[in-house]
C-alpha cells in the first residue's frame, strides 16, 4: 500500500513542523493534514466520511500524540475505533515523548494502532513505517517499533 | 379488710343521705319561691290603697322569704335555733298585721291570708326539714367519730399484735441466725477438702490464662515498637538522603547548560526523594499491620481458649457445687441430727443458707464472668468485669482485665495505622502523579529540541563540505539534550518503579540474553564483546523488571567503562545459585575504579568519568531495586577491570 497522505495529531506546533519537514524532505507523500488534539481529528474524519474534504485522498496513516488537551490519544483511539468506517486500511503510529511501559502497552492493546513510536521523529523511524505500510496490507501489526 | 369494709359503707351510707338532703332542699326551696310569687302577684292586683297599706306585710313577707331562703345555709344547731327564734317573731309579726289592724279589707281578700300562712307553713316545714337535716348530720358526725375511735382501738392493738409478733419473729430468727453459724461452721468442716480441690482447678485456670494474656501483650508491644524502630530509622535515612542531595544539587546545576531545567530537575527530584521515604514507610507500616493481624490472630486464639476454659470450668463448677449442696445437705441434717439436735426449722434453714453461700460465692460469680467474657470475646470492649474479692474467681476476672484493655490498646492502634496507611496512600498517588506530569513537561520540549537539530544539521549536511562547525555544534546539542532526557527518564523510573511489581518466574539466561539484544548497538559502538556463562537451568521468581533494570545498569556501566587501550575489550556474566540464592556477577576488564571513587559508587547522581554518558543514576537505582529484592550488592576493581556482585533470594519473600 502505497501512503499517499498523512494525519499527524499533536498539540505541539513544533513537533508537527518538524514531522511536515521530515515527511516532506524525505517521502514522498502528498499531503499531510494537521490536528491539535483528538476532538479536532475525529470531527476531520468525520467530515472526510461524508463528504469529500480529502479530495479522494484520505489519509492511510495517523502520527498520535498521547498527551493532548482537550482529548488526548486514548480517547481519541477509543471514540475511532468504536466507528466502523474508520477502519479502512488506516495505520495510527502512535508518536509520544512518554517512555512508560503503560502507556505503550494501553496504545497497542487498540487494534487498529500499529506501532509505537518515540519522539523525536527521525528520517529512519518514517521510512521504517512507510516500508512496514508498504508491506502490509494495513490489516496485520507488524512488529512494532523502537523505542 | 373488714374494718376497710365498714368504714367504707358508712360513708357511702352518709354520702347517699347527703345527696338526696340536698336535692330535698333545693325542691323544697323552689316550690316555697315559686308559691310566694304566685301570692305575690295575685296579691299585687289587688287595689293601690290595698297595696300601700299592706306594704309593711309585704316587708315583712319579704323579710320571712328572705330568712326561708338563708335557710339552706343554717349549719349548726345554734343557727337553726336563731332561725326559729326569728321565725316565731315574724310569725307573731304577721299574726298582728293580719289579725290586728285591717282585719276587714283583708278578710275580704282570702288570697292574701292564705298565701301568707302558706308562706308561713312553708317556712315552718322548711325549719323542720332543717332540723332534721342538721340532727342527722350530727348523728353521722357522731356515728363517724365512733368509728375512727373504733379504728383508732384496732390500730392499737393491731400495733400490739405486731410488736408481739416481731418480737417473736426476732427471736425466732437469733435462734435461727445461731443455727446457721453452728451449721455453717459444720458445712465448711465437711467441705474444706474439697474446697481446696476448687482452688486448685482455679489456679491451673487462672495460670493459663495469665501465660496467655502476656504473650499476647508481647506479641502486641512487638508489633508496634518493631514498627516503631523501623519508623525512627526511616527518618534518619530521610534526613541523611535529603542532606547528601541538598549539597549536590548546585553541582548539577553548574554543569547543566540549562538552569530551568536544572530547576525543574531540583523539583523533580526532591519529589522523587519524597516518595521513597514514603514508599519505604509504607512497606513498613504494611509489615506493622501484618504483625498485627499476626497478633490478632494470636488474640483470637486467646479468646478461644479463654472461653472454653470457662465454659469448661463452669460446667465442672456447676457439676460440684451440686454434688458439694447435697453432700452438705446430708451432712448438715446428720451434723445438726445428732450433734446439735435442733428442730426440723433450723435445719430448713441451714441447708438454704448453706446452699445460699454457694450460690452467691461461687456461681453467680462465675456466670457473670462467662458473660463478660464472651461480651468482649464478641468485641464489645467496653463491657465492665467486676474484679471484687480476693479468691481465685477475682483473680480470673483481672486476667479479663488485663486482655480487654490489651484489645483496647490494639484496637486503637490497628485504627490509627489504617488511617495513617490511606494518607500515605493517597499522598503517594499524588506524587505519582506529579512526577509523571512533570516528567512528561520536561522531556516533550526536550525531545523536540533534538528532532530540530537533527532536521537542521541534515539540512546543512545537504551542502557537504560547508556548515562543518555548525554541524558539530549540532552534534553537542543533540548530545546534552540526550544527556538530559536519560536522566529524566532515570528520575522518572525512580519514581515510578517503587510501586508493587509483577512476581513472575524467569530463566536468568533468556533474560540476559534479551538485554545482549537490546544493547548490541552500543556493544559495537565500543568494540566490545560480551559473555553469557549462565547455566539455563537457573530460574527466579521475583520481580523481574528490577532483575532487568539491575542487569541492563550493570552491563551498560561495563562496556560504557572499557579500556579504549585494551585491544580485546570484554563483558561477561557468570551466575551460581544455592538453595534459596542466587549470584551473579558481571565482570569487565574495564577501567576499574579509582580508589578516591569507591565510597561513593551507588550514591546519586555520581558519575565517575566525565567522558562517558549518562545521568548518574544508574547504580543508585541498582541498589534501590537490590534492597528492594531483598539482596545485597558489592564489587571487587582494580586497574583491570571490575566485577559487580548481586545476590538475590531465589523466590522473592512475599511470593513465598
Amino acid at each position: 500500500m502505497k501512503v499517499n497522505s498523512v494525519l499527524v495529531i499533536d498539540d505541539s506546533d513544533f513537533d508537527t513542523y518538524l514531522t511536515q519537514r521530515l515527511i516532506q524532505k524525505h517521502t514522498t507523500i502528498q499531503k499531510v493534514y494537521v490536528c491539535h488534539d483528538g476532538a479536532e481529528a475525529l470531527e476531520l474524519m468525520k467530515a472526510g466520511n461524508e463528504s469529500s474534504v480529502f479530495e479522494g485522498n484520505p489519509p492511510q496513516v495517523i502520527f498520535l500524540d498521547i498527551n493532548m488537551p482537550k482529548m488526548n490519544g486514548f480517547e481519541f483511539l477509543r471514540k475511532f475505533s468504536a466507528q466502523k468506517e474508520n477502519h479502512k486500511g488506516i495505520s495510527v503510529y502512535m508518536l509520544t515523548s512518554s517512555s512508560l511501559d503503560s502507556d505503550r502497552e494501553q496504545s497497542l492493546a487498540f487494534d487498529v494502532v500499529k506501532g509505537h513510536l518515540q519522539k523525536p521523529l527521525s528520517k529512519e523511524l518514517l521510512e521504517e513505517v512507510l516500508a512496514e505500510c508498504n508491506r502490509s496490507t494495513g490489516q496485520g501489526r507488524a512488529s512494532s517499533s523502537k523505542s | 379488710m373488714k374494718l376497710t369494709g365498714t368504714i367504707e359503707s358508712t360513708l357511702l351510707r352518709t354520702l347517699a343521705v347527703l345527696a338526696s338532703i340536698s336535692v330535698l332542699e333545693a325542691t323544697i326551696g323552689f316550690w316555697v319561691q315559686l308559691r310566694t310569687q304566685e301570692s305575690l302577684q295575685s296579691y299585687s292586683s289587688q287595689t293601690i290603697p290595698e297595696l300601700i297599706r299592706t306594704r309593711e306585710i309585704s316587708k315583712t313577707v319579704d323579710d320571712i322569704a328572705h330568712s326561708s331562703s338563708s335557710l339552706g345555709q343554717i349549719q349548726t344547731i345554734e343557727e337553726l335555733e336563731q332561725a326559729e327564734k326569728s321565725y316565731a317573731a315574724q310569725k307573731t309579726a304577721m299574726d298582728k298585721l293580719i289579725g290586728g289592724n285591717s282585719p276587714k279589707e283583708l278578710a275580704s281578700n282570702t288570697l292574701l291570708p292564705r298565701a301568707l300562712e302558706e308562706i308561713l307553713d312553708n317556712t315552718g316545714r322548711q325549719l323542720q326539714m332543717v332540723r332534721k337535716q342538721i340532727e342527722l348530720r350530727n348523728s353521722f358526725n357522731k356515728g363517724q367519730q365512733e368509728t375512727l375511735s373504733h379504728l383508732k382501738k384496732t390500730m392499737t392493738s393491731l400495733e400490739t399484735h405486731f410488736y408481739d409478733l416481731s418480737e417473736s419473729v426476732e427471736s425466732g430468727l437469733a435462734e435461727i441466725f445461731s443455727n446457721k453459724a453452728l451449721s455453717r461452721m459444720t458445712l465448711q468442716k465437711v467441705t474444706s477438702e474439697k474446697w481446696q480441690q476448687h482452688h486448685f482447678d482455679l489456679n491451673q485456670v487462672s495460670e493459663v490464662l495469665v501465660q496467655l494474656t502476656s504473650a499476647q501483650t508481647n506479641l502486641t508491644a512487638l508489633g508496634v515498637s518493631e514498627s516503631r524502630l523501623a519508623i525512627e530509622g526511616l527518618k534518619a535515612r530521610f534526613t541523611e538522603i535529603i542532606r547528601d542531595t541538598a549539597a549536590r544539587i548546585p553541582l548539577i546545576k553548574d554543569r547543566k547548560p540549562l538552569p530551568d531545567l536544572a530547576a525543574n530537575i531540583d523539583t523533580l527530584h526532591s519529589q522523587s526523594l519524597g516518595e521513597e521515604g514514603l514508599f519505604a514507610l509504607k512497606t513498613n507500616i504494611a509489615q506493622l499491620s501484618e504483625s498485627i493481624q499476626v497478633a490478632s490472630e494470636l488474640n483470637n486464639e486467646t479468646d478461644r481458649k479463654l472461653s472454653d476454659a470457662f465454659g469448661t470450668f463452669l460446667q465442672e463448677m456447676d457439676k460440684r457445687s451440686v454434688q458439694e449442696t447435697e453432700a452438705s445437705r446430708q451432712r448438715t441434717l446428720l451434723g445438726m441430727g445428732i450433734v446439735l439436735g435442733l428442730g426440723s426449722l433450723s435445719l430448713a434453714i441451714a441447708f438454704f443458707f448453706g446452699r445460699n453461700y454457694v450460690y452467691k460465692r461461687v456461681i453467680l460469680r462465675l456466670r457473670s464472668l462467662t458473660r463478660q467474657t464472651k461480651h468482649i470475646t464478641e468485641g464489645h470492649l467496653e463491657t465492665e468485669i467486676d474484679v471484687t474479692g480476693e479468691d481465685e474467681l477475682s483473680e480470673l476476672a483481672k486476667s479479663l482485665v488485663v486482655f480487654r484493655n490489651n484489645q483496647r490498646a490494639l484496637n486503637s492502634a490497628k485504627e490509627v495505622l489504617v488511617e495513617q496507611g490511606e494518607e500515605l496512600e493517597s499522598k503517594n498517588a499524588e506524587l505519582r502523579t506529579f512526577a509523571y506530569r512533570a516528567s512528561h513537561d520536561l522531556k516533550a520540549p526536550l525531545l523536540t529540541i533534538v528532532g530540530l537539530s537533527r532536521l537542521i544539521r541534515e539540512d546543512l549536511e545537504d551542502a557537504p563540505g560547508q556548515h562543518k562547525e555548525e554541524i558539530d555544534n549540532l552534534v553537542k546539542v543533540e548530545k546534552v539534550a540526550d544527556d538530559l532526557s536519560n536522566l529524566i527518564a532515570n528520575i522518572l523510573r525512580l519514581t515510578t518503579a517503587d510501586g508493587e511489581m509483577e512476581v513472575e518466574r524467569f530463566s536468568l539466561h533468556a533474560l540476559a540474553a534479551k538485554i545482549e539484544g537490546n544493547l548490541q548497538g552500543l556493544l559495537q559502538q565500543n568494540h566490545v564483546q560480551m559473555a553469557l556463562d549462565l547455566p539455563h537451568e537457573i530460574t527466579l521468581t521475583t520481580e523481574r523488571v528490577r532483575v532487568r533494570q539491575i542487569l541492563e545498569n550493570l552491563i551498560s556501566n561495563g562496556i560504557k567503562y572499557c579500556d579504549p587501550k585494551k585491544e580485546n575489550r570484554r563483558v561477561w556474566i557468570r551466575a551460581r545459585q544455592t538453595q534459596d540464592k542466587v549470584e551473579i556477577e558481571v565482570s569487565d576488564n574495564g577501567v576499574g575504579i579509582p580508589e578516591e571513587h569507591q565510597n561513593r559508587v551507588f550514591g546519586m547522581f555520581e558519575r565517575l568519568s566525565s567522558q562517558v554518558q549518562g545521568s548518574g543514576l544508574g547504580l543508585y537505582l541498582v541498589k534501590r531495586h537490590v534492597e528492594r529484592l531483598s539482596g545485597r550488592i558489592w564489587f571487587r576493581t582494580s586497574d583491570q577491570g571490575t566485577s559487580f556482585f548481586v545476590e538475590l533470594p531465589r523466590v522473592a519473600k512475599r511470593s513465598a
